[in-house]
């Protein structure tokens, strides 16, 4: 019988077949004991049939076990990895693969060479400002393998309010600076290593953004 | 890279994803790492992410205890740690071994036909399979593939247990 079970732990909400049930809850790891099961029926509004836990300003950050999500600070989006970047040697291949398989829509950006261009890619549903409209996903870009230039290959774009005291922070904590502040179509990067080797883009928040919108929110 | 203002180039919005599905929507960003402490102190330090250890089987992978996969929110998260404001995704901290040696994005596929069409697709355009585990535990269908220029991503076919309810899995209504 189908059943839309919601975790004791976590609250944590999925439909399964009383029969199939994951041997653990699949977002805290809680066993079935913690399950509460109750008909499916295709319900329209979520219920809510176990209250979440409330978070703990107190925790400490480097503890691994399941906790509710801290709470962000607002008007700031400092952290938050914002855009992916795949690199090509053949830009139309890589167009047409993630166009015909995945179905993204892909523009060249405004200032770049129509040969080598860098593309921006829309993976789900947008806003006009080609900003996604629905959380937990990415928009991101397909770039020029060759215009690289720091041999880390960088593959995500983390915002930063600023780039300055973002690198102070890198090193303090056994990253590397490895590309300085540069300027793309009016936008501020750098490029740095994260103390496990990883390429990081650092993007600074425009001095545009109003606050209003929706990538803009907190909760 | 650039960003993009409404009535500014490319004077139009992205297209409308209007099928019941999140195929192609990039998920979730994969970094590896060699000291799981070491890496906790950059990424909350630097950062601020805040971090949980993932159950075992969660996208098809079993992990030693101590180098378990790590997700993290890197913006605000719902209770079940996927985003709660549009714009930004979470990542995963997975440990660097043989095997896993170079960063990967996961990318969510088709519910609606079995994840061999998919990755029959993703070879027929060029792509390639690295490891196909099909049904991985009794909660997910995953395959490790490369895209024609050697980008890594890990396709997830998620199981029925989706309601449709849940934030992420809104999409354009005609």
């Amino acid at each position: 019988m189908l059943k839309l079970y919601t975790c004791y732990c976590c609250s944590f909400p999925f439909k399964a077949d009383d029969g199939m049930l994951p041997c653990e809850c699949p977002a805290c790891g809680a066993s079935p004991d913690n399950f509460l099961g109750e008909p499916y029926n295709e319900q329209e509004i979520r219920r809510i049939h176990v209250d979440p836990p409330t978070g703990n300003a107190d925790r400490d950050p480097m503890d691994l076990k399941w906790h509710m999500p801290k709470r962000f600070p607002a008007r700031t989006r400092n952290g938050r990895l914002r855009r992916f970047v795949f690199e090509y040697d053949e830009p139309k291949i890589l167009r047409d693969f993630y166009t015909d398989v995945f179905g993204w829509d892909i523009i060249n950006t405004e200032t770049s060479n129509p040969e080598r261009p860098l593309m921006y890619c829309a993976t789900g549903p947008g806003n006009a400002n080609w900003e996604p409209r629905v959380v937990s996903f990415c928009y991101g870009f397909l770039k020029a393998r060759d215009s690289e230039d720091t041999g880390l290959h960088p593959m995500y774009v983390i915002e930063v309010d600023s780039i300055d005291k973002t690198v102070e922070l890198v090193e303090q904590y056994g990253g590397k600076l490895r590309k300085p502040a540069y300027t793309v179509d009016g936008q501020l990067y750098a490029v740095v290593e994260d103390s496990e080797g990883n390429g990081l883009y650092l993007w600074q928040t425009p001095s545009t953004v109003t606050w209003e919108e929706p990538e803009s929110q907190t909760l | 890279m650039s960003e993009y203002k409404s009535g500014a180039y490319p004077y139009r919005p992205p297209k409308k994803f209007t099928k019941k599905s999140l195929h192609g929507r990039v998920r979730t960003g994969n970094l590896l790492y060699e000291d799981l402490v070491r890496a906790q102190k950059f990424y909350v330090n630097v950062f601020g992410w805040d971090m949980f250890k993932l159950p075992k089987n969660v996208l098809g992978r079993c992990p030693d205890d101590a180098t378990p996969d790590v997700i993290c929110a890197s913006g605000p998260a719902q209770f079940g740690w996927e985003g709660a404001v549009p714009g930004y995704m979470p990542a995963e901290l997975i440990h660097k071994d043989d095997e896993m040696n170079k960063p990967y994005v996961m990318m969510e596929v088709e519910m609606d036909v079995s994840l061999q069409e998919t990755l029959d697709r993703v070879v027929e355009k060029g792509g390639k399979i690295i490891d196909s585990k099909g049904e991985a535990g009794d909660w997910a269908e995953v395959a490790m593939v490369e895209d024609p220029a050697g980008n890594r991503l890990l396709l997830w076919r998620c199981p029925d247990s989706r309601t449709w309810e849940e934030p992420e899995t809104d999409y354009d209504k005609e």
